[in-house]
């Protein structure tokens, strides 16, 4: 058997505090995602999703357990394993070219072959015309473009998406959900997206992971075995709104154990 | 549906969030008022001492002022040159580099914060006028006090204002450009360094203001040359119209000053959204 792509085991994250019972923003959860899989992770918040997601990144150290990639144990952030922010992580001072390559920049590449991988990830996410200009031009979905295409260009292995299109309007989020999937077709890169909205985690992931609260850990499994390319009208057809059905019981499955008896409680 | 995706998704400079209602002037109408101002002020002024009613003693009419520039005219090159090149400057660039060097060294190691805090802590209340007579004992009264000093205030504001900028860069950037490959090294170079210039022009704003006060202050306590020196010379005479000349002098300079500032911070800054 292949090593997993992503192996998390027996990770667990939890924050000292005084006085008080440790606030645990993970309970010991295990995840394993092949390589190439496209995996979301969905519930409520505070179930500590991205919690999970920035472990995997590197940014947050475990309390307990071991996150491995490719069988190696993460240790600190790497350009490996890029990662798309829902607050727009856009350099203000550089334009998007600037910005788009400021990962390959990094690695002491010529400045030719800086440009040229700068300007494919450019055109990639659609971007060509707009990269001269500063993100105080942009609009937030092209802001969010230029983050995708920043970590793009770095051509990391896994692509680690913590809400990355929480923040924009409905019709921007769908076509930013489509154009990351044309590009996720083309090179099936890993990627595991983190979001709240259980259509977009139906419509992107091949599985998605349901997690709770209190206990915050993965509860359920689905597969999502929609044919692909997944195209706009599949969101209106009856087997994806029987899957949303599935998956919201899921999510209802995974709410506090004891939440009738204190539902004052937060 | 298309066509309708593709308008709401164009390029748009961010609108701006709060106007403020002062800025629904136009930029005319503002500078007209302005102007009218200062027009009624110079009036009133000429009003009062063209018709003699208040004393010259007390305020000087423009007769007297030309007559005070043409006096202070010969030795006024010397006395800015004393003052400006051989105090502001060299004090301001001694005092605000270690200022700037330190706080961000004090932001990014916790050892350097831990051995320096305190101190700064202490220093940063004390009213700087407050150290001349102590400067005036190490130093004398031949310039060195009043760069001594200039470098002092510059330096506990811009300790402070590089502090607070770094501790202040969102962490966001910090985190995406660690995620993309960056040594701590590059991190500080390249997001950093320019996410905090914004921040640091701030401070050298305030800086070099407070040093055109504390050259002036130091001069009219202890020194032998420069416009605080000449105004001290003036009062003692009782040449009012000296006082105002030197003044105005003194205005400009810092004004000018802070043009220069400005027009760098415009410069360097223009990534950033502006009001």
């Amino acid at each position: 058997m292949s090593t997993p792509k992503i192996a998390c085991l027996q990770v667990r994250k939890a924050y000292p505090r005084d006085r008080q019972a440790d606030l645990v923003a993970l309970e010991r959860t295990d995840l394993e995602v092949r390589a190439g899989e496209f995996v979301c992770l969905v519930g409520p918040s505070g179930c500590g999703k991205s919690t999970l997601l920035f472990m995997v990144a590197g940014l947050i150290e475990p309390t307990d357990g071991r996150i491995e990639v490719d069988g190696q144990e993460v240790r600190g952030p790497d350009r490996s394993r890029g990662v798309v922010f829902q607050p727009d992580a856009t350099f203000p001072w550089l334009d998007v070219r600037r910005n788009v390559e400021f990962g390959p920049s990094l690695a002491g590449l010529s400045s030719d072959e800086v440009r040229r991988i700068g300007q494919r990830a450019i055109d990639l996410v659609g971007l060509t015309d707009y990269a001269s200009l500063l993100p105080r031009e942009l609009s937030g979905g092209m802001k969010k473009r230029v983050d995708i295409a920043r970590v793009i260009a770095n051509e990391p292995d896994l692509l680690l998406m913590d809400e990355p299109f929480g923040a924009l309007d409905a019709m921007t989020k769908q076509r930013l959900q489509d154009e990351l999937l044309q590009i996720w077709e083309r090179e099936r890169r890993t990627v595991l997206f983190v979001t709240h909205d259980l259509e977009e985690a139906l419509y992107l992931g091949s599985r998605v992971l349901v997690m709770g609260l209190e206990p915050n850990s993965i509860r359920s499994v689905l597969a999502v075995d929609l044919p692909r390319p997944r195209t706009p009208t599949m969101r209106t057809e009856p087997q994806f709104q029987a899957l949303r059905r599935t998956l919201l019981e899921h999510l209802d499955a995974g709410a506090p154990v004891s939440a009738a008896s204190k539902s004052g409680a937060s | 549906m298309n066509a309708v995706t593709t308008r709401s998704e164009g390029v748009e400079p961010t609108p701006t969030p709060t106007q403020r209602p002062r800025r629904t002037l136009t930029r005319r109408r503002r500078r007209a008022i302005g102007i009218s101002v200062i027009m009624v002020l110079v009036g009133g002024w000429l009003a009062l001492t063209l018709t003699g009613s208040v004393r010259a003693l007390f305020l000087p009419g423009p007769g007297d002022l030309a007559r005070a520039y043409g006096e202070l005219l010969p030795g006024l090159p010397r006395d800015i040159w004393d003052t400006l090149v051989t105090r502001i400057i060299p004090g301001f660039l001694i005092g605000g580099t270690m200022g700037l060097l330190l706080g961000m060294a004090m932001a990014t190691s916790g050892l350097v914060s831990a051995a320096v805090d305190p101190i700064v802590e202490i220093l940063r209340p004390l009213p700087p006028l407050a150290l001349i007579p102590l400067l005036i004992l190490w130093f004398g009264i031949g310039g060195t006090t009043q760069v001594a000093l200039i470098a002092f205030g510059s330096f506990i504001i811009l300790v402070v204002t590089a502090y607070e900028a770094v501790r202040n860069v969102p962490p966001i950037y910090l985190q995406a450009a660690t995620t993309l490959g960056a040594t701590q090294r590059q991190v500080f170079r390249r997001v950093v360094l320019p996410a905090i210039v914004p921040d640091i022009f701030g401070g050298i704003r305030v800086a070099v203001a407070a040093s055109f006060g504390y050259a002036v202050a130091a001069e009219l306590i202890g020194a032998q040359s420069g416009l605080g020196y000449r105004l001290v010379l003036a009062r003692r005479y009782l040449l009012t119209e000296n006082i105002v000349a030197i003044l105005v002098v003194i205005a400009i300079l810092a004004f000018l000053a802070d043009q220069v500032v400005r027009g760098l911070n415009r410069r360097l800054t223009g990534w950033k959204p502006r009001a």
